[in-house]
C-alpha cells in the first residue's frame, strides 16, 4: 500500500474528527434509560443493511460455513490469533491515548511475545504469561475523551454497524495494521474476512432466532455492546435499572394521548 | 401478681416488638437482606440447571421438548408482563385494551421460551457459574413516607457461561421482589440488555407497522422457531 494511500486516509480520519466536532457528533440520545438510539440516517442505514445481508446469506455465511466444516479448530484458532496480533498495534495506542499507562506496556509486551515466541502471533502465548488481550479502539478513545457516539452508521461491505464516534477507527486500525503495507494485503485480506464472519455465525444466529426486525436488533445490539466495551466490561449496575425507573424514557413516537 | 410475673411483661413486650420488626423485614421492608440474595440466586441457578439439561438432552428432547421443560421455568420466574410493559413504554402499554394486553404478554413468553429452547440445542461442556450477587442501592426512601409506594427492592445477580475453545459470555439477570416473590426482569449479555434492545427493536416496528404489525411479526417469528426455521 503506497504513502500515498496512507495519506489520504489520514486526511479523511481528520476530516471525519472535524466533522464529528462540526456537527454535534457529541449530542446523542442513545442512553441507559433505554432511549431510542438517534439514527437520523435510517433511511440511508437500512437499504445498505439490507444490501450487506442479501450478500450475506449467498455468499458470505455459506464461504464461512463451508469454511467452518473444512478447517479444524485448532487452526481457525490460530487464524483468529494471527489477525488479533495484526490488529494489536491499534489496541496498544488507544490503551495509551486512553490513560491506561500500565495496560498499553502490558499490551505492547503482548504483541512482543505472541510475534515472536507465537509465531507471528498464530498462538498466542501471552496470556498465560499474565498478558491478557484487551479490546480497544479509536471509538473508544474518542468516548473515553468525552465525544457521544453520534448518529449511528451502517458502512456496508468493509465495516458494518458503526457510528460517526466509531467510523475514524477503521482507518487507525487500517493504518496501524503492519500488513498494510505489503502486497499480500489483499489475500490476507480475504482469509481474515472469511474468518471474521466465521466467528460471527454464533451471533448472527442469535439475530436471526430473536429479532423481529434484524435491522434495529443490530443497531440496539451494537450501541449498547460499544457502551460496555467503553467501560472494559464493567458497566455501572445503576444503568440497568433506569428504563424501569423513567417515565419519560418512553419513545415519545408511540405515545397516543 | 407476683414480681416474676411483673417483670415477664415488659420482657414479652421487648419480644413481641422485636418479632413483629422481624417480620416487617421479611416483606414489608425495603432493604434487601441475606435471605433475598439466597432466593434471588437459586431462582438463576434452576433456569441453569434446566438449561444445562435440555442442553445435555437436546436431540433427544427435540425443540418441543426443550421448550416443554423451559416453560414452566419462565412462566414462574420471569414477570413478563412487567418487561412487557417497560419493553412498548407505560403510557403505550395502557393505551392498549386488556384482551391486546394479554395477548402480547402470552406471545412475547412464547417468544422468549422459543429463543431458550432453539438457542441452547446441543452440550458442549458448557458451564454456568455465578460470579457476584450484588443488592442495588434504594432509589427513595425507606421506609416510604405516608402516602409513597416504597422503592423496589433489586438484585443483579452475575454469572458466566464458560464454553470450551471460546471467550465465556457474561450473563446478568437482574431481579425485582414483587409482591412477595423476587422475579428476573431482564437478562443483560455481554453487556446488552435484552429489555433495551426489544423496546428500541419494537418501537421501529410499532413506527411502520402498527402494534397489530408487530403481534404478527412475532407469530411468525415463533412459528419459524417451531418450524426449526430461523430466517
Amino acid at each position: 500500500m503506497s504513502q500515498k494511500y496512507a495519506l489520504s486516509l489520514i486526511v479523511k480520519l481528520v476530516l471525519l474528527v472535524t466533522f464529528c466536532s462540526l456537527y454535534g457528533c457529541a449530542t446523542t440520545r442513545t442512553d441507559d434509560a433505554g432511549a431510542v438510539t438517534f439514527d437520523p440516517f435510517e433511511p440511508a442505514n437500512r437499504p445498505f443493511y439490507t444490501l450487506d445481508d442479501t450478500l450475506d446469506k449467498t455468499f458470505m455465511r455459506p464461504i464461512a460455513e463451508t469454511y467452518v466444516k473444512i478447517t479444524p479448530t485448532p487452526v481457525r484458532i490460530g487464524v483468529t490469533n494471527f489477525f488479533d496480533n495484526l490488529l494489536y498495534p491499534n489496541v496498544i495506542v488507544n490503551s495509551f491515548l486512553q490513560g491506561k499507562l500500565k495496560q498499553s506496556v502490558s499490551d505492547t509486551a503482548r504483541f512482543v511475545f505472541n510475534s515472536t515466541l507465537g509465531i507471528g502471533g498464530l498462538l498466542d502465548v501471552a496470556t498465560d504469561m499474565g498478558l491478557p488481550m484487551h479490546d480497544e479502539d479509536f471509538g473508544q478513545t474518542l468516548a473515553v475523551w468525552g465525544f457521544g457516539s453520534g448518529a449511528y452508521l451502517y458502512i456496508p461491505l468493509i465495516e458494518g454497524p458503526s457510528s460517526f464516534r466509531d467510523a475514524p477507527d477503521i482507518a487507525t486500525r487500517l493504518l496501524l495494521n503492519p500488513f498494510t503495507y505489503l502486497p499480500a494485503f489483499w489475500p490476507v485480506s480475504a482469509l481474515k474476512i472469511i474468518n471474521s464472519r466465521a466467528n460471527l455465525l454464533d451471533d448472527t444466529t442469535i439475530r436471526d432466532e430473536a429479532a423481529v426486525d434484524p435491522y434495529s436488533f443490530t443497531r440496539e445490539a451494537y450501541m449498547q455492546q460499544r457502551e460496555y466495551l467503553i467501560h472494559d466490561g464493567e458497566l455501572p449496575n445503576e444503568g440497568y435499572e433506569d428504563i424501569f425507573e423513567d417515565e419519560d424514557s418512553d419513545d415519545p413516537a408511540l405515545i397516543i394521548e | 401478681m407476683n414480681t416474676k410475673k411483673i417483670l415477664l411483661i415488659p420482657i414479652l413486650f421487648v419480644f413481641v416488638q422485636l418479632s413483629a420488626h422481624a417480620q416487617a423485614g421479611d416483606d414489608g421492608s425495603c432493604q434487601v437482606t441475606d435471605t433475598d440474595l439466597a432466593a434471588a440466586s437459586s431462582i438463576v441457578t434452576e433456569l441453569h440447571d434446566t438449561l444445562i439439561t435440555i442442553m445435555k438432552d437436546a436431540e433427544k428432547l427435540g425443540y418441543q421438548g426443550r421448550y416443554a421443560q423451559v416453560e414452566p421455568v419462565i412462566q414462574k420466574h420471569y414477570n413478563t408482563p412487567l418487561i412487557v410493559r417497560t419493553v412498548l413504554g407505560n403510557r403505550f402499554w395502557d393505551a392498549l385494551s386488556e384482551a391486546q394486553q394479554n395477548e402480547f404478554i402470552r406471545i412475547f413468553q412464547q417468544l422468549s421460551i422459543g429463543t431458550y429452547a432453539d438457542r441452547f440445542d446441543g452440550f458442549n461442556g458448557e458451564q454456568f457459574v455465578e460470579l457476584q450477587r450484588t443488592a442495588l442501592p434504594l432509589r427513595g426512601q425507606c421506609p416510604a413516607p405516608a402516602g409513597k409506594e416504597p422503592p423496589a427492592k433489586r438484585i443483579l445477580i452475575k454469572t458466566e457461561l464458560r464454553r470450551v475453545n471460546d471467550d465465556p459470555v457474561s450473563l446478568e439477570y437482574l431481579q425485582q421482589y414483587i409482591d412477595g416473590q423476587w422475579y428476573i426482569i431482564t437478562v443483560i449479555a455481554n453487556g446488552v440488555n435484552d429489555l433495551s434492545l426489544k423496546r428500541g427493536e419494537y418501537s421501529d416496528v410499532i413506527k411502520k407497522k402498527g402494534f397489530d404489525g408487530l403481534v404478527e411479526d412475532i407469530k411468525t417469528k415463533i412459528n419459524n422457531l417451531e418450524k426449526g426455521s430461523t430466517e
